[in-house]
Order: C-alpha cells, then structure tokens, then sequence
C-alpha cells in the first residue's frame, strides 16, 4: 500500500519548512478534539487554581461558618447551594482545585524525578546495579498502590505535604519501569553506539542521546499519573487520611456530605464531578499526547 | 505445457486508495490474461502498483481505503469482482492462492505450521480434520519440512524455512492460479535460489499458473514465459520472454536492463535511471516516465501513450514509436 | 519450565520480608500507638504506660521488629493490639468477602468490556467506537466511591430496590458494590481489548488466512482473537490481584465487612500488626496472582513458552547460521 505523503509546506524563501519532532506532534494533536478538549479544561482549572486564591478570602469564603445559611439547595445566592455550616459549595469547589492540582503535580514531580533518574540508571548500567533498583521497585509495586499510601499517611500525619510525599512514591515504579525499558530499547540502538564509537561519556549520552528518545513515554505516563494521583489524593481524603478539614479538598468534601446525601446530595455530588471533570480532562490530554508522540501506536 | 484455456483475464482494472486528504492512484487502467500453465513476470520497481494489483486479484485490496474504481477480473471463470462473499471464500485458497513478500509476518504465532496448512485442507476439501493434518504433513514433506516438525510454531523456523511454509499453504488445496508477490525479497540469496526451485517444481506438478511479482528481471530470466512491466500503476510493455528481454521497446524497460551491473564490464559505470518514481497522489497528464525518460519528446508531456501493438505478442505504451524508424538503443528491432 | 515457575515462587519470599518490614517501620514512624487508643479517656499517664509494658509496645522497635519477623518465619501474624483474636484470624474471616466483590466485580468488567471493546475495534472511526470510548473513558475517569455513593443514592436511597450497606443481603448486597469497583475496570479493559484487537487486526497473517478462503468471523474470532488476547490476559490478571487493595474505598461507601475496612479500622487504631498482616497477606496474594498470569500468558503465547524453557535449559535458541544451514 502507497505511503501516505506529507505536502512540504513552503516558507517565505520557498524552501521546503521542516518542523522538528514536536512540532510535529503538536500539529498532529491540534486535530484531536478530544486531546484539545483536555488541554482547555486543564489550562482553565490552572487559571482557577492560581485565580482563586486571590478573588476568594479564605476566611470568609471558604470556611467561614454561617449557619442560617445552612443546607441550602442551589439558589441565585448560592450557585451550587450550601454545606451543613452554611459554606457555599461552589467557593469551596473552586477554592479546592488548589489542592488536588497540587497534590497531584508535586507528587508526579516527585516520581518523575526519581523514578526516571532510577530507571535511567538501572537500564544504562545494567548488571547489579539494575537488579537492585529494579528488586527494590518490585516491593514496592506489590503492595496495592493505596494501601501504600494509606501505610505512609497514617504514619506520617495528616497534612499536604506528607499526602504528596505519599501519593510521589507510590508512583516511583512506574516511572522507573517505563524509563528502564525506553532506555534499554534505545541503548541498543545503533545511533548510541556510534556516540560511544566517537567516545561521548556515559551521561552524556544518557543525557543528549537516550532520554530526548525516552522523552515521549514518560510525557504521556506523567500526564496519566497526574490524573490518578489526584483521583488517589481525593480517595485519601474521602477516607480521612488526606488533606484535613475545614479545608475544602473536593475528596473531603464528598466524605463530608455522606451523612446529608439522602436530602442534600448536592453536596456530594458537584465535589464528585469536580473531580471526574479534571481527571476526565487530564486523561483525554494524557490521550492525545500519546496518539500525537508517537503516531505508529494510534490505531 | 500451455493449453489456451483462460484462466485469469484482468480488463481495464483501476485500483485508487482514498485517504483524508488526497487519492492514491495505485493501478491504472491495466489489462492483461493468462493461460494454463504459463507463468507471467509482473515487473517494476516499489511502489509501481504490483502488489495491490495481486490483491485485488484476490479482492484483499483494504477497503477503506482501497476502491476498486472500474474493471473486470475474471479467475477460473469468475468475476472476482461481482461474485458474493461465500463464493469468494470458496474460491481463495482454492483456485488461486497467494505467496506473500515478507514472510516474518504471514503466519500466526500462536498456531503451529501444521494447523496452518491443514486449515486450508479442512475449508476447502471434504475430509476429517485428521486427513487434513494428514495432508498437511505431506505437504511439509514436499517443501522439504521433516514432517516432525508439524507440531512447531512458526517463531521456531527460520525465514527461508517460513516461506515454505507459505508456500505449502498456498498450494496445499493445488490452486489453478498462483499469484507471488516478490517471494524472495526478504530471503539470503543462498535460499532464494531454493525457493525458487521449489515454485517451480511444484507449479510443474501441478500444472499452475503462476503471476510472479518482482522487481528483479534475473529472476523474471529464470522463470517467467511472459513480461508485463509496470510504472507508476500502467502497463508499459509486454510480451513473451524474449520480447522484452531481446526486442526491448519501452525506455523505461531499456532503463531496467541498463541499470544491471554488467559482470563482464566491471570497469563500466552503473547506469542508474535517474530521477524518481511520481508521487501516485500528484500524477502527471501526459506519460509518467517522461521526467526520467532520455527519448522525451513535448508530446510526451501531455499526451498518455496507449499500448499498441507490435506483433501479436508484443505491446508497449510510448509515443515516440508514432515516428517511422524510432527505436531504443538497447533491443533488436522487430521484423 | 517447571524451574522457572519454582524459582519466582522462592523469589516471592525475600519480597515479602522487605514489604513487611517497609511496612513495619514505616507504622512505627507514626505517633502515638495502641496503648494511646486502648486506654480510657481519663488514664494517667503511669496507666498508660503499665498498659504499654504490658502489651510490649514500650521497648525498642529493633526489638520488636525482630520478634515480629521471627514469628512471622513460623507463620505467625502475631494478635491484634486491641481485640483479643489473631492476625490470621481477623484476616480469614473479612477476606471471603472481599474475595467475592473482587471476583464479581472482574467477572462484571470481563463480561462486558470484551464484547465491547471487540466492537469498537471492528467499528473502528464510526460513531458506535467513538461513543464506546468516550464512555469508557468517563468510567475511568469517575472517582469510584463517588460513583458508589450515586449510585446508593439512586438505587438504595431514592428508589429502594437495593441495600445501601452491609453484605447481609447476598445477591441484592453485592450488586451495587460491584458495579461501583467494576465499572471502573471495565473502562479500563475495553480501551485494552480494542487496542489490543486494532494491533492484530492489521497484522499480516490475517491477511494470509483471509487469502486461504477462512470467513470472515472466523478470522476474527479464531485467528485475531487469540492473538489479541495475549495483552488483555495479563491485564485482568493485574486487576484482579490488586482487588484487596482496591476494594478499600468500595467497602468503605457500602460497609462492606471486608479486609479493606479492616485495614482502616486498624490503621485508625494503632493495631500496627493486623496492618501489617493484612498488607502481607494481600501482597502475597497479588504476588500469586501475577505468577499465575504470566504461566497462563506462557501457555496461550508460544513464543514465551519457548522463552521460559529455554532459561531453564542453556542453548534453547536456534542460532542463525543453523538456520541458514536448514532453509
């Protein structure tokens, strides 16, 4: 079957544009309603994260109590109606994207470096080196991720930091896995042995030659784990082990409004979409960037 | 031993692949037959339609995107094209059989080689399933497989021995018309000798007819009786073996021939056909090979040449023959 | 073969030694401990601290460390802090339960993503595959103790036609627990399933046997198929070995009495070895599961049997001049 072939775009000298690898996957992922869906949602939810924390004041807001107001169904005041202190729900919804979009960056960031500095590590030098990384990485992928991070809370104590210390290193293996194997694929290649052939040091081929080709995995996988460590952060705190009330994280929240739900579900059901709507959007993002990297994996 | 029965006849058959932005013109317009027992070389280089013609042959042509835009083909008497899905299924297999180029893919892992040949068997012969394995085995046998090894997996042979294999499959139920798309590309040359023999003795036997698709005219030398050589989709020349071998018309055909290394001038230059192949999406109006061709005249540019005939046998596509007296350098000149 | 399999399951145990003690240590970091929770409100602190000796609690965690581990050695999950059973006791007897909403819940998601995501694969580009996937990808997208409690409230709340807790009911109780654990695997393994199906479909070999005259639904139910179910294998074997793990926020929305609430009951209180002892039980059997899954994903793919017995016995590969020498 014929190839299909791309028509060189021509720039001002009418010399054939070339654009580079990303450029490319950028062009390709404009096309994808989904992936572009995902990326206005999350860049809106950054704006209202970043926004909020100065068009709304905590105290008053957030979790000022304000009990003649209390259970209220949606109304023209009260958007989304009030909790059982008299809160505005949707204040605090908005007001508690911090948290999750927090949660969930810095506990990413924290497996994303670790995890592919580990990776890198074990599948470059190979030998002992990698069967320890990679033991240490089986243990702690055998325990169920939430067990492992309910383990590490209630050991450490309530509080953001240790959620995101928690959710960071449940997500490490996965991280070191995918770097390990990106690496090893690439290592063999022929175009890093003749870097070492010209004698390029160790990591700077690690460095200029096998992660730029690595990159692309570990892209999608991050925007995925962002995904699943606010789904986890949110999980924690349903269950009273994540971010500590009055402070309005959107998984608190629900848990709050269990007691309540048979006559004011409201309370649990806008934290609920809150948190589907970003992950949704972080999961067609996460999507789209896979299918745009590396097109041969589309289907 | 050729008899006149017909036992595949392709009229005007044009074959495009419809994509999002712009249309394939992977086969166009071309005709040509085949009788009992003879074998044709369908010669050119990638990307000149070969494949996809063999595949719509077959009515395997990827619909989307293919679309078989017009032509008739005609295979043991049945038009590939009209005839419902069961008949079809009948028919491959059966009366015509493909060999496919790479056979690192052609055969499914996960079943051993014996299942694979003996489910051919099984479809399209009336006997048990044990007969059929039965055959099959046999038919290791006659590809030179110890039937023992049946029972492996095709992951546990070597790309030599796989093609066998998909030899064994397509000639398992002795198809009339046996089409193999460049059977040997993807072998050693050590091997590609053997299996070459080995189509060739089994085609003797049964008495096939063979559609052999190949870009290497030494090949084409050793085993073909008949020539259609193709370029950018079209037919630009063809006739018995020593038409286009000995009486070369078309510049393009000229080109190949000249592009071969000549092993008794090893201080010669290669003469390589400069240039490209078109892009099948952006054809040109007049002949395709004329950006490339050295004979080029204006006409060229705009006009498509059609096949004319030269003697009963022999056809080519070129408009400079219109002028008395014109011909290639390289060929003998008809009588 | 039969090496391979032995030698994983020795593996097995140095992990199990390293998550228990992770898992030990890491428990002990915590402040406070059982004697904190057991003790009535108005102990003294000399009370406390008679109750601490008494349970042990009060010398260094070396030492108890080492006790745990060498009890554990002999199979014994030590007792519970604040409840007069065993470890392995209080375990037993919530794991059932647990068990039976895993297995539902994968028979749920199995039985209803395979047709599916097999439907959008031969859809593919249509509206029925575009609609099979947005679908699926708001099941994984939905928090899954939020969609427990919807679906409570509907169901349980609102309409009355099933339980809203407890696993009293039998068939009735594990309905709504199960759609809520299920539907989250099931987008998951649709997304596999069609994926999975696209890479086969494309493969050559179908070509080969449509060639041979095999109908169409032949070659895909038998020739794809088999193919295609190579990756979706490993994949519910994944799921359901992490169902211990998984099912805490489920039983939490449901009180359901199974080892996930068990594990948060104790974490709450302290109880530092029914914690450990669930986690090393859960381990074990995640652990399990995924031995079986790779032995099965050796049995349907040939080629990674050959790899298996070829590790056990040196020299199973074929070199590539023999196989010259054979074409």
């Amino acid at each position: 079957m014929a190839k299909k072939q791309q028509k060189p775009k021509l720039d001002a000298n009418g010399e054939r544009k070339q654009r580079s690898q990303f450029g490319e996957a950028w062009h390709r992922m404009k096309k994808d309603k989904g992936a572009m869906l995902g990326l206005a949602v999350v860049s809106i939810l950054v704006l209202v994260a970043i926004l909020s924390n100065f068009l709304l004041d905590y105290d008053t807001d957030v979790v000022g109590m304000n009990t003649k107001e209390r259970l209220q169904s949606p109304n023209a005041k009260h958007l989304l109606g009030t909790d059982e202190y008299g809160r505005d729900i949707l204040f605090r919804i908005l007001y508690g994207s911090r948290y999750s979009l927090s949660v969930g960056l810095v506990a990413v960031a924290i497996a994303l470096v670790a995890g592919v500095t580990l990776g890198a590590i074990a599948g470059y030098k190979g030998g002992a080196v990698e069967e320890v990384i990679m033991r240490l990485t089986d243990i702690f992928s055998s325990v169920p991720n939430m067990l492992m991070a309910l383990v590490v809370v209630s050991a450490l104590g309530q509080s953001m930091l240790n959620l995101m210390i928690a959710i960071g290193v449940t997500s490490i293996p996965q991280f070191v896995r995918i770097t390990r194997a990106t690496v090893l694929t690439v290592r063999n290649q022929e175009y890093v042995e003749s870097a070492r052939a010209i004698g390029l040091s160790t990591p700077k081929i690690i460095i200029s030659h096998i992660l730029p080709n690595s990159l692309s995995p570990i892209i999608v996988q991050t925007t995925l784990r962002v995904a699943s460590a606010i789904i986890s952060a949110s999980s924690l705190s349903f269950l009273g082990l994540g971010i500590p009330a009055p402070n309005p994280e959107w998984g608190s929240m629900l848990s709050g409004g269990r007691k309540f739900i048979r006559d004011y579900p409201y309370m649990t059901l806008y934290p609920g979409l809150a948190i589907m709507i970003t992950v949704l959007s972080l999961n067609l993002l996460g999507d789209g960037l896979r299918d745009a990297l590396d097109p041969k994996l589309k289907n | 031993m050729m008899s006149n029965e017909e036992v595949l006849k392709v009229e005007n058959l044009t074959v495009y692949y419809e994509l999002e932005e712009e249309t394939v013109k992977a086969v166009n317009d071309i005709s040509f037959s085949l009788h009992k027992g003879e074998t044709i070389g369908l010669v050119g280089e990638t990307g000149a339609g070969k494949t996809t013609t063999a595949l719509a042959l077959l009515r395997l042509v990827p619909d989307p995107p293919g679309v078989i835009k017009s032509g008739k083909i005609t295979v043991c008497g049945n038009d590939m094209l009209e005839v419902p899905v069961q008949k079809l299924e009948e028919i491959r297999g059966k009366d015509i059989a493909m060999i496919f180029q790479d056979p690192m893919t052609s055969l499914n892992p996960v079943f051993t080689v014996a299942e694979q040949i003996a489910e051919s068997i099984e479809i399209h012969e009336k006997v048990s399933k044990h007969e059929a394995y039965e055959k099959a085995l046999e038919m290791l046998e006659m590809v030179g497989i110890p039937r023992e090894r049946g029972g492996e997996y095709p992951h546990q042979f070597s790309g030599g021995m796989k093609q066998r294999v998909v030899i064994a499959i397509a000639l398992a139920c002795q198809p009339q018309l046996l089409i193999a798309d460049e059977p040997t590309t993807a072998l050693d040359v050590t091997i590609q000798a053997q299996v070459l023999d080995l189509i060739k003795n089994l085609k003797d036997k049964q008495g096939t007819s063979v559609i052999m698709i190949t870009h290497d005219l030494g090949i084409v030398a050793e085993t073909c009786d008949k020539v259609a050589v193709m370029y950018a989709g079209r037919i630009i020349e063809t006739g018995n073996l020593d038409d286009v071998f000995n009486y070369t018309l078309h510049p393009y055909t000229e080109g190949l021939f000249n592009s071969l290394p000549n092993i008794n001038d090893r201080k010669a230059e290669l003469k390589p056909i400069h240039g490209l192949m078109p892009d099948p999406t952006n054809l040109p109006a007049g002949c395709a090979f004329e950006p490339r061709c050295e004979y080029a005249c204006e006409a060229c540019k705009t006009q498509q040449p059609e096949l004319v005939s030269f003697t009963d046998t022999h056809k080519a596509a070129c408009l400079r023959y219109a002028e008395p007296g014109f011909h290639v350098a390289r060929g003998k000149k008809h009588e | 073969m039969h090496r391979y399999v032995l030698k994983r399951i020795i593996l097995l145990i140095p992990v199990l030694l390293g998550v228990s003690m992770l898992v030990y240590c890491i428990l002990d970091l915590a402040p406070g401990d059982a004697a904190d929770i057991l003790a009535p409100d108005d102990a003294t602190l000399e009370e406390k601290e008679a109750l601490r000796e008494e349970l042990g609690l009060n010398r260094p965690v070396l030492v108890r460390y080492f006790e745990y581990m060498w009890k554990l050695l002999h199979g014994d999950l030590g007792e519970s802090y604040l409840s007069p059973v065993s470890v392995w006791s209080a375990f037993t007897q919530k794991a059932p339960n647990t068990l039976k909403l895993g297995l539902a819940s994968v028979i749920f998601a199995v039985g209803t993503s395979l047709p599916l995501g097999i439907y959008a694969a031969r859809h593919r580009g249509s509206w029925k595959d575009a609609i099979s996937m947005i679908l699926a990808i708001l099941g994984l997208s939905m928090p899954n103790f939020w969609l427990g409690l919807l679906l409570m409230l509907l169901f349980a709340l609102r309409l009355g036609w099933l339980p809203s807790g407890g696993a009293d009911m039998g068939l009735r109780s594990l309905i709504l627990p199960t759609i809520t654990i299920g539907t989250g695997m099931m987008a998951t393994l649709t997304r596999t399933t069609r994926s999975s199906m696209l890479d086969v479909i494309r493969q050559d070999y179908l070509r080969t046997a449509r060639a041979k005259g095999v109908t169409e639904e032949v070659v895909i139910k038998k020739h794809a198929l088999k193919n295609a179910l190579i990756p979706i294998i490993t994949i519910i074997g994944t799921m359901l070995g992490g169902i211990l793990g998984g099912a805490t926020l489920t039983e939490s929305v449901f009180s359901w009495p199974g080892v996930g609430r068990l594990i948060i009951d104790s974490l709450n209180g302290r109880d530092t070895p029914v914690v450990t002892g669930c986690i090393i039980m859960t381990t074990m059997f995640f652990s399990v599961v995924l031995l079986a899954v790779d032995l099965i994903y050796a049995f349907v793919d040939p080629r990674i049997k050959a790899q298996y017995a070829s590790k056990s016995k040196k020299g199973g590969e074929k070199k590539d001049g023999e196989k010259a020498a054979e074409a």
